[in-house]
């Protein structure tokens, strides 16, 4: 329970800072899809022929999954991270339910007053702005209600992508293994979502003359609510301006999971340390192709990456065992990118294919080549990167000759530590730095065919803010070759097994390693 | 000099559907300024497409509708219906607006300002018998069906037009409170001397209220004349049954209702 109260009382101005940006999203999403949809549904309400085709589009936009719709929209917005896309994701869900309750409210005006204003001699115009769309904004509202409780619930997925907000709580507790900060992260977002849904009853309540009047307390109480609700979403929108000037700025981006965070935490801590320029910190982005492709586009200005998954994830080439050649290539492809790649940190990951001690120990596996003998009874799980990508897991099995009978789950990287630990599967690959192997006592089998192709793990920095900073160049530099193996598994275990803040985690090692003094 | 006698006047009206089912069939008839005029028939009989002809919410196929001093089609249609006043059955009120919001509302799109045109709705609201102070600020659903129809009725008044126009206006009333708003109504048009047409099912309503009477059947014209001409010396068969209908079916309810 103390851990708790410390946890929130260490949080308590990130949480209401996150909160605010959370209802900033979601209220400036909302806010355009009624200014798009309203529209939208007018002139659907028009003719036949427009009502099909806009109801069709809006239905097909809502049916995108959508983390497929965010990686959709980061290419459109060309790599760019955070609000922006983020926003256009939630404008998209938001507008079916907007387009059909407009429409079904237009319909439900009631025929006798239709008639009589066209009558007394309403010109369209007149109609549709002092009949129709009055009388039809309470059924309106039930659809922006809809849109905007699930864009609460929406909006915190679109922290794979860099937008700030509550979801950014649930995925660094998705990758530090750590329920408390997905607490965090979701028990706000549903009170947020049952306040909005509160808010706009209320609202609908109110503007629609045929129900009765409320108590004054009551009355008191909503606007009080709504106020404080509104007052949030600006302050939330105040801060996002307020963070606007990119000049003396430098994004720093990561992947999420400890030491990617552990690591961009150490890049921003440099920058603030030795330039004056600030740092903002997008850690937890979802993956290196969304890290890539927004330091590309100037979205991000620098992240950790591994020279290996540049080489095959990004660069699409054949694996390569020489981690040298590795580093050449992928640091000769990137300079023509506009990407530099600073000297390597000094440690490699690689992945890791893992087991329970006990039970490894049970069937004598010690080695990658052991498993081919047990592949008829071992289940295994393995995150959708590694089922996909060439030195994965299709790879693996040619250059072993394991035929796992029972189909590999494919499940978040993050939760396959725990999954192997809790018995729910036997076999996963992990990163050989990452501190749960020892944490959770699980063993990495010998890759005794040499496989996995080892990944150094290096700084990327766009070259244009090395350009506009020169100092930049120097000051991330000085983290190459500081970090070894050992090193860097004693600060994932500080994260991922004794649940600590990754950023303060970062500090003290930089401290201890004297690389913060002038 | 006096203005013509003569209000609105179908001339040889022809009325065929979009779906080619026939509505009027070569009707001619009158409403003469200062009476009023009873459209009576069945339902279907197309007596509501003959109302709706002078307010251009339907053009004839062919033949002309004379409002005034030219053909309804040589009007601009918002103007035209903006010159009358207009009256349909559960009188069709604005439920988001205040009586006396409802009440002003045609002198609001005529560009009154708005001392003027509330001054004007509390002026009707007292015509038609309610007290503006009382019902002014309250919404449609907070009246009962007799205010809310003599509403309807204060607002066809609103812009003092010459003519107005009642589709079955009194017909959603319980007998009593329709016979209290029917004889208030037509002491109102005397004193006013407005030029009334009124379409009804309802034979006593008509003859309660009318200056003439013209019976419709199957779009066509079958009889017009004063009421006692009608009852007194039917045209046809038609008219007799109908009159008669109408007579058997009265001392059980009030008039025929469909």
């Amino acid at each position: 329970m103390n851990d708790w109260i410390e946890l929130l009382k260490s949080q308590r101005w990130g949480l209401l800072e996150s909160t605010a940006a959370h209802l900033d999203l979601v209220g400036e999403a909302i806010l355009i899809a009624v200014v798009l949809g309203v529209p939208l549904g007018i002139l659907a309400s028009r003719s036949k022929g427009a009502e099909r085709s806009i109801l069709g589009l809006a239905n097909v936009l809502q049916t995108i999954p959508s983390l497929a719709l965010l990686g959709v929209l980061l290419i459109v917005f060309r790599g760019q991270i955070g609000k922006p896309p983020a926003l256009a994701a939630l404008v998209v869900y938001s507008l079916l339910p907007i387009i059909k309750n407009t429409i079904l409210g237009l319909k439900g005006v009631d025929r006798g007053v239709a008639e009589a204003a066209l009558g007394m001699g309403m010109t369209p115009w007149q109609r549709l702005t002092l009949v129709e769309l009055p009388l039809a904004v309470p059924v309106l509202l039930g659809g922006v209600r809809v849109a905007a409780v699930a864009s609460v619930g929406m909006a915190t997925i679109a922290a794979a992508i860099g937008a700030k907000g509550l979801g950014s709580y649930i995925f660094r507790g998705i990758s530090l293994s750590d329920p408390r900060l997905i607490l965090l992260g979701s028990v706000p977002a549903a009170l947020l979502a049952l306040a909005c849904d509160a808010a706009l009853g209320e609202l609908e309540g109110r503007l629609d003359p045929t129900r009765a009047r409320r108590s004054r307390f009551r009355n008191g109480l909503a606007i009080a609510a709504t106020s404080a609700l509104v007052a949030l979403g600006l302050y939330g929108a105040w801060g996002e301006a307020g963070a606007a000037p990119r000049s003396g700025t430098i994004v720093v981006g990561s992947k999420d999971s400890a030491e990617p965070v552990i690591l961009g935490h150490m890049l921003a801590d440099l920058v603030e340390a030795h330039t004056p320029l600030k740092a903002d910190r997008r850690l937890n982005l979802g993956g290196s192709l969304i890290c890539f492709n927004a330091l590309k586009q100037g979205g991000l200005d620098a992240y950790v990456e591994y020279t290996g998954t540049a080489l095959t994830t990004i660069l699409k080439q054949p694996p390569e065992n020489d981690p040298a050649k590795v580093f050449r290539a992928v640091s000769d492809a990137f300079d023509g990118a506009g990407i530099t790649t600073l000297p390597p940190l000094g440690f490699e990951n690689t992945f890791a294919i893992l087991m329970r001690r006990g039970q490894a120990t049970e069937l004598g596996i010690r080695k990658i080549s052991d498993l081919a003998r047990h592949a008829g009874s071992l289940r295994a799980g393995f995150g959708p990167e590694f089922m996909n990508r060439p030195d994965g897991y299709p790879g693996l099995i040619k250059a072993y000759g394991i035929d796992f009978a029972i189909s590999p789950r494919e499940m978040d990287r993050n939760l396959l530590y725990q999954a192997v630990s809790q018995r729910s599967i036997d076999v996963a690959a992990g990163d050989s730095t990452d501190g749960r192997v020892a944490s959770l006592d699980l063993v990495q089998l010998e890759d005794d065919r040499r496989y996995f192709p080892p990944y150094e793990a290096v700084a990327l920095v766009r070259s244009k803010a090395i350009e506009d900073h020169p100092k930049l160049r120097e000051v991330l530099s000085r983290l190459s070759g500081k970090i070894d193996a050992a090193t860097m598994r004693r600060l994932n275990a500080e994260v991922d097994g004794k649940k600590r803040d990754p950023a303060e985690v970062a500090r003290e090692f930089l401290e201890a390693s004297g690389l913060l003094a002038p | 000099m006096s203005p013509p006698a003569v209000a609105v006047a179908w001339r040889d009206v022809r009325k065929v559907f979009a779906d080619g089912h026939p509505a009027l069939d070569g009707v001619s008839l009158e409403a003469r300024r200062g009476e009023i005029l009873a459209i009576l028939g069945t339902s279907g009989s197309g007596k509501t497409t003959l109302l709706k002809l002078v307010n251009r919410l339907i053009d004839p196929t062919s033949g002309e509708v004379v409002v005034g001093d030219r053909p309804t089609t040589a009007w601009d249609p918002i103007e035209l219906r903006r010159s009358m006043g207009y009256v349909i059955q559960e009188a069709g009120l604005m439920p988001h607006l205040t009586i006396r919001a409802n009440v002003g509302l045609v002198p609001k799109l005529k560009g009154v300002a708005k001392a003027a045109r509330e001054e004007a709705a509390n002026r009707c609201l007292t015509l038609v018998g309610l007290d503006p102070a009382v019902v002014g600020g309250r919404f449609p659903h907070e009246l009962s069906g007799g205010q809310r129809q003599r509403v309807g009725v204060a607002r066809a008044l609103a812009s003092d037009p010459d003519l107005i126009l009642m589709d079955e206006p009194f017909g959603a009333l319980d007998p009593i409170t329709r016979r209290e708003i029917q004889d208030e109504f037509r002491s109102l048009q005397r004193e006013l001397g407005k030029t009334v047409i009124l379409v009804t099912h309802d034979l006593r309503e008509a003859c309660r209220l009318a200056d003439k009477l013209a019976l419709v059947s199957a779009g066509k014209l079958i009889q017009y004349g004063d009421p006692a001409e009608l009852l007194d010396n039917p045209a046809d068969d038609f008219v007799r049954s109908f009159f008669q209908d109408a007579r058997a079916v009265a001392p059980i309810g009030e008039g025929a209702r469909a």
